[in-house]
């Protein structure tokens, strides 16, 4: 189980009971906990599926499935570590399973693939609206990526996690993950320069 | 000049403030999925606790008509009565929650649940029947598993529990992802040809009214045909059955990647096929009961295998691998090779060796000889791609790193379209990153 992660060294020894203490009401089946535990751990999963899907359309389904999994596996939550992390790597799991049903489905019958819609610059635009528009045109070129590559990124680039911490969410060793980075980086440099929005924000011109 | 990775990581990261300043102010929109979620948990634990009421009650009809008949005696009933199902004599469901079968996730086009029109969100219930009218849609199952059906697909939810769905394809086509255990009947579809099970396993079922077609992506899908037969189709393979009986192999298609994998699989004789109601199916869906071939019969015949047809050897092979007997379906193909080197089906065993050597036997120097054994006898053979994909990974778990890499990038360059070409080249990367 994910209980045991590394980035639970120094965490507040009052946090971990209360967490425990949590979990196990969860796993009673106690309904209170449970919408505590949801709406504690609902914008972190949200922000992992949001970065991860290729499909906006899918994000809410996706974040209810992590969810429900994790009020799921709570009788199985060791008070090892926090529960953060805990829930990450059933996040990381349940989301690349569910985005590999997706794509090879949709692969396999329809053909389909994330559409990255061209967008041209916009200069002298409302800079909030560009902004928005050059996310929106990174995000989606980063869904090409491949998912264990987006997962690294996003984990450690997007969200800010160490690569000690990314290697135990994602359950594989640090060095395959700094191979996943390394890759990543790369074709998403190769992609980005292509780009005639973001080439030049990479080439190091003003926004 | 900025470094151009750290620019990057800097878009990345911008990423997130773009995210959460969309997210700012959807308080609500969050407390109510909160209340979502806990709601959607409840209502599978009625479901898991359903399922266990039902099994309960059948099991305790079941008993009970045991009982009664043992006292009665068949001298007190008629002898053309039949006995009452368990299922009629439990009379509970009538009480019972109705359960949402599936939740429609994604509508392009025109759909209809039970007749009425349909969009993202609907739920679907046990006995309703979805209607893809135009377009296309994209389901969630209860059990967790999805479907995808395009227009003129007829989609009826028999029953819905949370490890195991039953439907009825009325017409159309449906791809379907099932999760679950690889022998388990998590998904039972009937048609009126037959009924497709599977566990943890992506395929598709297309249906007309004089043909059931059967493609599987991955996994293994069972195939209960209208006489009662029971085939299985394995990853790879495709299964065709037309109106007369004739179960054939299908040409070489311009059509779904899948579809276009050459296979083996018309080289049995179908049964003459059955077109009944699907409600005779559903009626008789629970699992057969299959005679495994009885201990020690095959070893002690073995010897003079030349008495034992292809065909024969072949079904040996294929009982076993239904029962989980990895060792003895590997023994039934090796026999088949040996008897019968000259037999296209003794080639195409050499796959299906190479395939339980390494995926159940952890044999991979046994499973790279059989594969490789393959692609020497018929290099551009219809399994071609499937040999030289195992063989790669057979490399790859004897720890034949440089051997392995080399050999998925000749597979990569050979069939850049496979199925497995993106498995392929996360393999490649990672065994590049060693």
């Amino acid at each position: 189980m994910g209980g045991a992660t590394p980035d639970t060294d120094g965490a507040d020894r009052q946090k971990l009971q209360r967490d425990a203490a949590l979990l196990r009401r969860v796993a009673d089946g106690d309904r209170a906990a449970q919408l505590e535990l949801v709406r504690a751990l609902s914008p972190r999963v949200r922000r992992m599926a949001h970065h991860m899907s290729p499909y906006p359309d899918e994000v809410d389904d996706l974040v209810q499935e992590v969810l429900i999994q994790i009020l799921r596996a709570a009788p199985r939550f060791q008070a090892e570590g926090c529960v953060e992390a805990w829930a990450d790597v059933i996040a990381v799991r349940t989301i690349l399973r569910r985005l590999r049903g997706l794509h090879r489905l949709k692969r396999l019958f329809v053909g389909e693939t994330p559409a990255v819609e061209p967008v041209t610059p916009e200069p002298g635009g409302d800079e909030a609206l560009i902004r928005r528009r050059r996310a929106q045109r990174l995000t989606a070129l980063l869904a090409e990526l491949p998912p264990p590559q987006r997962m690294a990124l996003v984990l450690k680039v997007v969200l800010g996690h160490p690569r000690a911490e990314v290697a135990a969410r994602m359950g594989r060793p640090e060095d395959s993950v700094r191979y996943l980075l390394r890759k990543g980086r790369e074709r998403l440099r190769t992609r980005v320069e292509q780009d005639p929005m973001l080439a030049e924000l990479l080439a190091g011109s003003e926004v | 000049m900025t470094d151009p990775c750290r620019r990057l990581d800097d878009l990345l990261a911008d990423l997130e403030s773009v995210r959460a300043e969309d997210e700012a102010g959807r308080d609500a929109a969050r407390e109510l999925e909160a209340r979502r979620v806990v709601a959607e948990l409840e209502r599978r634990r009625v479901a898991a606790r359903r399922r266990w009421i039902r099994t309960s009650v059948a099991v305790a009809a079941a008993a009970a008509i045991v009982t009664l008949a043992v006292i009665l005696g068949p001298e007190r009933r008629g002898a053309d009565t039949p006995a009452p199902l368990a299922d009629e004599g439990a009379g509970g469901d009538a009480v019972l929650v109705p359960l949402a079968a599936a939740t429609l996730v994604r509508v392009d086009g025109q759909v209809r649940v039970a007749g009425a029109p349909a969009d993202k969100g609907d739920r679907i219930d046990e006995g309703q029947e979805l209607e893809i009218v135009e377009g296309s849609a994209f389901v969630l199952l209860a059990d967790g598993s999805t479907a995808f059906g395009e227009g003129g697909t007829t989609l009826r939810l028999d029953q819905a529990r949370e490890d195991a769905m039953r439907m009825t394809l009325r017409r159309g086509e449906l791809a379907l992802d099932v999760i679950g255990e690889r022998d388990a009947d998590r998904v039972v579809l009937e048609t009126h040809h037959g009924a497709a099970r599977a566990g943890d396993a992506v395929f598709s079922v297309s249906l007309a009214d004089d043909l059931l077609v059967v493609a599987v992506a991955e996994g293994q899908v069972r195939i209960e045909l209208a006489d009662g037969e029971t085939r299985v189709v394995w990853s790879g393979e495709r299964f065709e059955l037309r109106a007369g009986g004739e179960a054939s192999a299908l040409p070489e298609p311009e059509r779904q990647q899948i579809e276009s994998r050459a296979v083996r699989g018309g080289e049995e004789d179908a049964p003459a096929m059955k077109t009944g109601d699907p409600q005779d199916l559903l009626a008789r869906a629970e699992p057969v009961v299959e005679e495994p071939p009885a201990p020690g019969a095959l070893e002690t015949v073995l010897p003079t295998v030349p008495a034992l047809t292809v065909d024969d050897l072949l079904l040996a092979a294929r009982e076993a691998r239904l029962a989980g007997d990895w060792a003895g379906a590997a023994n039934h193909y090796a026999a088949l090779v040996e008897a019968y080197p000259d037999d296209p089906a003794a080639r195409t065993a050499l796959v299906s060796l190479g395939q339980v050597q390494l995926d159940h036997l952890e044999q991979p120097g046994q499973a790279l000889a059989s594969f490789e054994r393959y692609l020497a006898s018929a290099a551009a053979g219809p399994l071609a791609e499937e040999a030289a994909w195992g063989a790669a990974r057979a490399l790859a778990a004897a720890g034949r790193n440089d051997e392995a890499a080399d050999a998925l990038r000749m597979y990569l360059a050979a069939y850049p379209e496979s199925l497995y070409a993106a498995d392929a080249a996360e393999q490649l990367e990672e065994l590049e990153g060693l």
